[in-house]
């Protein structure tokens, strides 16, 4: 018995060898352990759900829900072709209406709006070159939203706002600037 | 690698269960696996298993007999664990358990996590007509290398007893490969 068996297991091992032809996802085994001890960690809460529903309330679904269904039946109305088609006379004519106006505006507008992108640096250098820029123009460009030296003024800032920053800055960085 | 006694007596003290569960995870993760995977045959299946053994395994720690081996006690849990998946598998089909395994045994072609040539695809389908018990020690002999000792404390049964079922298997398979390849 002993030498036949041996025989046989070596029979199977010289057509198939010991492998078993399965295999794993990749990076199966490297996320093991996390999925067990998630699965764990769930089994701890349990599988009762805190949510109740009134009582019957199963039982009475089915009624509910048909009874919903066959009272919006009713209430459908039968329109006819005719009846379609009139309603969509209107509603045809405004829609050609707005293409008309759509496509003049988007096809046929083909007049160009300039843009700075659209200037080349020559035209740019070539007028800074010819005009000059006085002080007073720029400032009428920009004087509504330069600031006013009131809003630097200490008066206006709480006495807590300071005690706080004196708080949160580092005292190490003030010793050295006073030294 | 820790040894087992170690490992054994940090798994049951609440202090260092989980950590030291990590360890036997990582340990043991493959070698269950492919125990597993040989019996369930499906990858997805061979997952729900090892995770659902390896929970058990955590929530019976504390009645681990330490007289016994840990990854014998382990392996019996794993193969307990598929035995019982399978058989609710064809108990679901409404089909005979060696039935369930054969019919299991011709989707392999189609499988994505199987990547066996021809032959290997014969040699799965020759173990999955024979009866479970044959299936589990020809699987631990001839693939796994076990000790018949070793076997026999993993399905508690006597190493004679072993020895036929093996010696059975393989015949049974030989004869199966012949028909199918000569």
């Amino acid at each position: 018995m002993e030498n036949e068996l041996k025989n046989s297991v070596e029979y199977i091992n010289n057509k198939v060898g010991k492998k078993t032809g399965f295999s794993a996802p990749t990076n199966y085994f490297d996320t093991l352990e996390d999925s067990i001890l998630t699965k764990l960690a769930e089994e701890n809460f349990g599988n009762k759900s805190a949510f109740k529903v009134p009582e019957n309330y199963f039982d009475d679904l089915e009624n509910n829900i048909l009874q919903r269904i066959s009272s919006e039946e009713k209430e459908t109305k039968v329109i006819s072709f005719k009846e379609r088609i009139f309603k969509l006379i209107p509603i045809a004519a405004a829609a050609s209406i707005i293409l008309f106006i759509g496509l003049n505006a988007f096809v046929f507008n083909t007049i160009d709006e300039l843009t700075l992108d659209s200037l080349s640096n020559n035209d740019i250098e070539y007028w800074l070159d010819t005009n000059t820029i006085h002080s007073t123009d720029i400032s009428t460009v920009y004087e509504d939203d330069i600031l006013e030296e009131n809003e630097f003024l200490f008066t206006e800032i709480k006495d807590e706002s300071i005690e706080d920053y004196i708080n949160s800055i580092d005292n190490t960085s003030l010793l050295n600037e006073l030294n | 690698m820790i040894d087992e006694i170690t490992l054994v007596e940090q798994l049951q003290n609440p202090k260092t269960r989980d950590k030291a569960f990590g360890v036997l995870i990582t340990q043991y993760k493959q070698r269950l696996y492919w125990h597993i995977r040989k019996i369930v045959l499906v990858h997805d299946d061979a997952d729900d298993v090892l995770q659902n053994t390896f929970v058990k395994i955590f929530r019976n720690i504390n009645k681990f007999n330490r007289e016994s081996k840990l990854y014998s006690w382990m392996y019996r849990i794993a193969t307990n664990e598929s035995i019982t998946f399978i058989n609710k598998r064809a108990k679901e089909r409404n089909v005979d358990i060696s039935d369930y395994h054969e019919q299991l045994a011709s989707t392999l072609e189609s499988d994505v996590h199987f990547s066996g040539d021809e032959i290997q695809l014969i040699l799965q389908k020759a173990i999955a007509t024979l009866p479970v018990k044959q299936q589990l020690v020809f699987n631990m002999k001839y693939f796994e290398e076990l000790k018949y000792g070793q076997i026999s404390e993993i399905l508690e049964t006597s190493v004679g007893a072993l020895k036929a079922s093996y010696f059975h298997a393989v015949k049974k398979i030989e004869k199966y490969i012949k028909t199918k390849t000569d």
